[in-house]
């Protein structure tokens, strides 16, 4: 016998048999455990069980899941139906949900986008059947006109906004008060507000560009609200007739060239191409930098970069013109939609209905500090909002420009190409003429 | 081996420890802002933490019940890779050791299976696996990962089996022993460095993967460890203390695993040669 | 390459097998039916959906239950005047000859070091193994936080007095695809060094000690004996190294999403965003076809290449 035949060498071998004998032991143990499908077929015999009962599964975001949460039991106590809930980040979601709609196996209730904004938006999905018509649910006499331009497709409701976020203009309190600054309500203000900072060696506005450019667009969407579609609401439906475009109305000029001039003043971050957006959220908490702009949703989370919290910060809708009464508040819907294919539709309905509570919207906004969805006369009990709430009250907010965009592209080249118009590597004209050249592609 | 503890050896051992000091920085980074508030992360993201503060720990394991996520991926894993090994060995042997133009047709089309992106076959997979009633099980995974990375794994076998000498083979097969014998006492024990390779390479890949196993098990009981920390990522802002916890408490054992293991596929076939 | 091998090495064996055995041993030997599980599950899982999913390039499917058209090659004629799909092939193609050569020279000058009798050779190897362990979007966010503008790395460059060296590491545009490079390369080099230390442990040790005793110094024992011996491992890690640079995807999407502007965009990320963020998942499928040929002539001219190398030795 050659030597590789001893018997040391064959102890690996022994090994991963008994290995593998242990394995497949697990496997037999295990019974049914995880390897198969002990629900026969989804939660399909489920359905028909109407809101009397059964189980809804719903296909949440994030921050979705963490708002309903309190209202989960209360929900089931009072229905008698159960909620599945599984919770991704948007990204994934906007990733995975198109694959499970093609395959029929998406959840009864899941979030969608507002308006045309992605692949998975209110519009898109409501034009291609695949959501529920809502429209003849209570609820909808509670939508406000702007969000409903962002649920409804041929004037019927596709989805049910949980909650309204808003882009505000966060600040250091302790830098301003070193300064003697007051928050700035028109565009001048903001520019020397933004100088006396500069001027005392910190950074006026962090702003964080790496990773995608999502920061880049809040800036637009605030400019266009105020200057654009404050003037003129009717701006969408101009685009859509080609009556106008990017390249044509002068107000999507202005509105770059103001961002560019906060650039040119040195009032961003330096760099900020290279500074990812949570780097941006760290500077405004530690006084690094004196502003910066964010959504509401995002607040909690600059409270956490300080060690005095929620106390270390305000905000304020950030002025776009001279006139701080024309200064609106961009807001955004957070939507659930129910599946036209869901195998509990009644259950989803009854949780939509539940929902839209006037307790429950209260409960869900205060849960995350957001803005209510649905016009109840709901309190909204965090002090961090309250600069902006006389705005949300007087019905002073736009929704995000990009929310009626006839697709996700023009938005994705907005950002994109928006990098290189920060780097000087083209020009305004140009990229106003690219995001011309997407949205004339139209809807999928 | 004869050991020499020179100056020029001293000075060799120091050099590299500082180079992989240098090296694994961002692993710093990693650890210290697990055990960070996020005030403090600000105020000083490169200090060491004040102190060991295990908060963002409790809250990743509590929050994403990291304790079940385990236990689906040691299962996942584990029986992903013995499947990817006893397969994978078992093919690569077939195809260096036959040299026909069936046999090397064979091998390239499991060597398409390296160069095809994911995406292609996403859908229509997703759509094989819902049809049999699989999305949501460990099932699911386990075939979707083990036949994914079977390319892989033959690959890596076929080009060290290739390289090992058949005078063992034909030494036993004078002694008569049938090929499954033959495989099994002779070559898969000489095998024992690469598939240490194999072992540790398809299990980390295994271990980290996460879109695929998002869309099969994401939401159910089934999930495994990086679809459940992954879901503490928000839209516009992310507690990287939590998700770092998380991320930690994922891959120590890994670290872990991967020292212990070494060491053992290390002793493989050199010192073999000589026993 | 067996015969490299085979010269090179003493047989060991206490018994010398017959010469003429090898004939014996192939064909019948070794029976192709022990293919056949690995086969079946790669039929399954890999080839029938690849290949369905294939077919959606020659339609205009949006990724919805409604219809699809076919519209036979206009996505690939499409993908030949896209801009941004050429951009993203020339960036692939820097990333994959780039990352090959610079990971393959650091993956075994590790393994060589690593190989040797260092006191404290299992810690490190570990260490420098320890980035590939970790997913790429962890990987990704370390690093966007270590290479920002006034971040660690700059800091550390400007204490030591290399202020010209501090750089906006990923928001300059003609910079950003090689500090994506760099990153990649940090995180994968570990992988390489694990090929190449299961290759070393296939050589002899006897070979090099006899040699040693013949008085050839460490240089010329690893440049005459272990570099010729690792041209399998080679062939392995270079080619998986230039397969999925070809495809790579996490690390970019991740860290730059593509940009600054389009200077980091690679035929897999705009694979994705074609699907997911544009639903248009016919066009992605063509474009993920393309990459899977370009992909499939690299492999085989590298393949072709290492395997002549090995004959000629």
């Amino acid at each position: 016998m050659s030597p590789i035949t001893s018997h040391s060498r064959f102890t690996p071998s022994r090994r991963a048999l008994l290995l593998g004998g242990a394995g497949f032991g697990a496997l037999t143990l295990a019974g049914c455990g995880g390897f198969v499908n002990d629900d026969g077929g989804g939660s399909g015999e489920e359905s028909g069980s109407g809101s009397g009962g059964g189980t809804v599964t719903a296909y949440l975001s994030t921050e979705q899941n963490t708002g309903i949460e309190p209202l989960v039991e209360p929900f089931t106590a009072d229905t008698g139906i159960e909620l599945d809930i599984a919770s991704v980040a948007v990204p994934d979601m906007n990733q995975q949900l198109p694959v499970q709609l093609s395959s029929g196996t998406a959840a009864d209730l899941f979030r969608v986008s507002p308006g045309y904004s992605s692949n998975v938006a209110a519009g898109v999905l409501g034009s291609s059947g695949d959501l529920l018509d809502l429209s003849d649910a209570a609820w909808t006499g509670d939508i406000d006109d702007g969000t409903r331009a962002l649920s409804d497709v041929d004037g019927k409701t596709y989805a049910f906004p949980v909650a309204r976020n808003s882009l505000v203009l966060a600040y250091n309190l302790a830098v301003f008060a070193e300064l003697g600054l007051e928050p700035p309500t028109t565009w001048p203000e903001l520019l020397e507000v933004s100088q006396a900072l500069t001027d005392s060696g910190r950074t006026a506005i962090s702003h964080g560009l790496s990773g995608g450019a999502i920061y880049l667009q809040f800036y637009v969407y605030i400019f266009a609200g105020t200057l654009l579609y404050g003037p003129n609401p009717d701006l969408d439906a101009q685009m859509r007739a080609g009556e106008t475009s990017f390249s044509d109305e002068p107000g999507w000029t202005e509105v770059f060239t103001k961002y560019l001039e906060l650039r040119d003043k040195g009032f961003f971050t330096e760099g900020a191409l290279g500074v990812p957006p949570d780097q941006a959220m760290q500077d405004l908490a530690t006084g690094a930098a004196g502003m910066t702009v964010l959504t509401n949703s995002g607040l909690p989370a600059l409270f956490e970069y300080s060690e005095s919290g929620a106390e270390a910060f305000s905000i304020v809708a950030m002025p776009s013109s001279d006139d701080a009464g024309a200064t609106l508040l961009p807001t955004a819907p957070d939507f659930l939609a129910v599946n036209a294919a869901a195998k509990n539709p009644d259950g989803a309905r009854a949780l939509l209905d539940f929902l839209a509570g006037p307790g429950n919207v209260e409960t869900y906004a205060n849960t995350l500090a957001v803005l209510p969805g649905l016009d109840v006369g709901a309190v909204v009990d965090n002090p961090s909002l309250e600069p902006v709430l006389p705005l949300v009250d007087e019905g002073r907010t736009v929704p995000y420009a990009n929310y009626l965009w006839p697709n996700g592209d023009v938005q994705q080249t907005m950002l994109q190409s928006g990098q290189q118009l920060y780097a000087d590597e083209i020009t305004i004209p140009d990229l106003l003429a690219q995001m011309d050249a997407e949205y004339a592609k139209g809807t999928p | 081996m004869r050991q020499r503890f020179g100056a020029a050896r001293l000075s060799r051992e120091v050099l590299m420890i500082v180079c992989a000091c240098a090296f694994i920085f961002p692993f710093y980074v990693f650890f210290t802002v697990a055990f960070k508030s996020q005030a403090e992360v600000a105020a000083s993201p490169l200090a060491l933490p004040t102190s060991l503060n295990w908060e963002n720990f409790a809250t990743a394991w509590d929050r994403g019940e990291l304790g079940t996520a385990y236990v689906n991926s040691i299962v996942v894993v584990a029986l992903s890779v013995l499947i990817l090994v006893g397969f994978g060995s078992l093919a690569a042997y077939v195809l260096s050791r036959r040299l026909s133009r069936l046999s090397t047709l064979t091998y390239l089309v499991f060597l398409l299976g390296l160069m095809i992106p994911l995406q292609l076959g996403m859908v229509p997979l997703y759509q094989v696996m819902n049809s049999a009633n699989l999305l949501g099980t460990w099932t699911s995974l386990i075939l979707f990962e083990a036949g994914h990375q079977l390319p892989f794994t033959i690959f890596l076998y076929a080009g060290f089996i290739r390289a090992l000498p058949r005078e063992y083979e034909e030494a036993a097969r004078v002694d008569g022993a049938g090929a499954i014998t033959m495989f099994r006492k002779i070559v898969f024990p000489l095998l024992r460095p690469i598939t240490g390779t194999v072992v540790i390479l398809t299990g980390i890949t295994t271990w980290n993967d996460f879109l695929t196993p998002l869309l099969y098990v994401g939401g159910s009981n089934q999930q495994t460890l990086p679809v459940a920390i992954y879901a503490f990522r928000g839209e516009f802002a992310t507690d990287w203390g939590v998700l770092f916890a998380g991320m930690a408490i994922a891959i120590v054992p890994l670290l872990i695993v991967y020292f212990l293991l070494q060491k053992y596929f290390i002793i493989g076939f050199a010192s073999g040669i000589k026993g | 390459m067996t015969s490299a091998v085979t010269t090179a090495t003493p047989p060991r064996p206490t018994q010398p097998a017959p010469s003429g055995s090898r004939r014996s041993l192939t064909p019948a030997g070794v029976p192709y039916a022990l293919l056949l599980p690995a086969f079946v599950l790669y039929a399954l899982v890999v080839l029938y959906p690849t290949l369905s999913g294939a077919l959606y390039a020659f339609t205009d499917w949006s990724g919805r239950a409604d219809g699809t058209t076919f519209i036979g090659l206009e996505n690939f004629a499409e993908i030949l005047s896209d801009v941004a799909a050429r951009s993203a092939l020339r960036n692939s193609l820097i990333i994959a000859v780039t990352v090959t050569a610079v990971q393959t020279l650091v993956g075994l000058g590790l393994a060589l070091v690593l190989h040797s009798s260092l006191v404290t050779r299992n810690v490190l190897r570990t260490l420098f193994f320890a980035p590939a362990m970790l997913p790429p979007v962890i990987i990704a966010f370390l690093w966007t936080f270590i290479l920002t503008p006034q971040g660690p790395l700059n800091t550390v460059l400007r204490a030591v007095g290399l202020d010209f060296l501090a750089q906006n590491w990923l928001g300059e545009s003609s910079l950003a695809l090689w500090t994506v490079i760099g990153v990649v390369i940090w995180q994968n080099a570990g992988l390489t060094m694990v090929i190449y230390l299961a290759g070393l442990q296939g050589i002899p040790a006897e070979l090099n000690e006899s040699s040693e005793l013949d008085g050839a110094t460490w240089w010329q024992r690893t440049r005459l004996i272990t570099v010729p011996l690792l041209i399998p491992a080679t062939t392995v890690a270079m080619s998986l190294t230039l397969i999925s640079s070809l495809k790579l995807f996490d690390q970019v999407f991740a860290m730059t999403g593509g940009g600054p502007g389009y200077s980091t965009e690679t035929l897999s990320v705009i694979m994705y965003k074609e699907a997911f963020v544009s639903g248009r998942f016919g066009y992605s499928a063509a474009i993920a076809l393309v990459l899977t040929m370009i992909v499939f002539a690299f492999a085989m001219v590298q393949l072709g290449a290492l395997r002549r190398f090995e004959v000629d030795r």
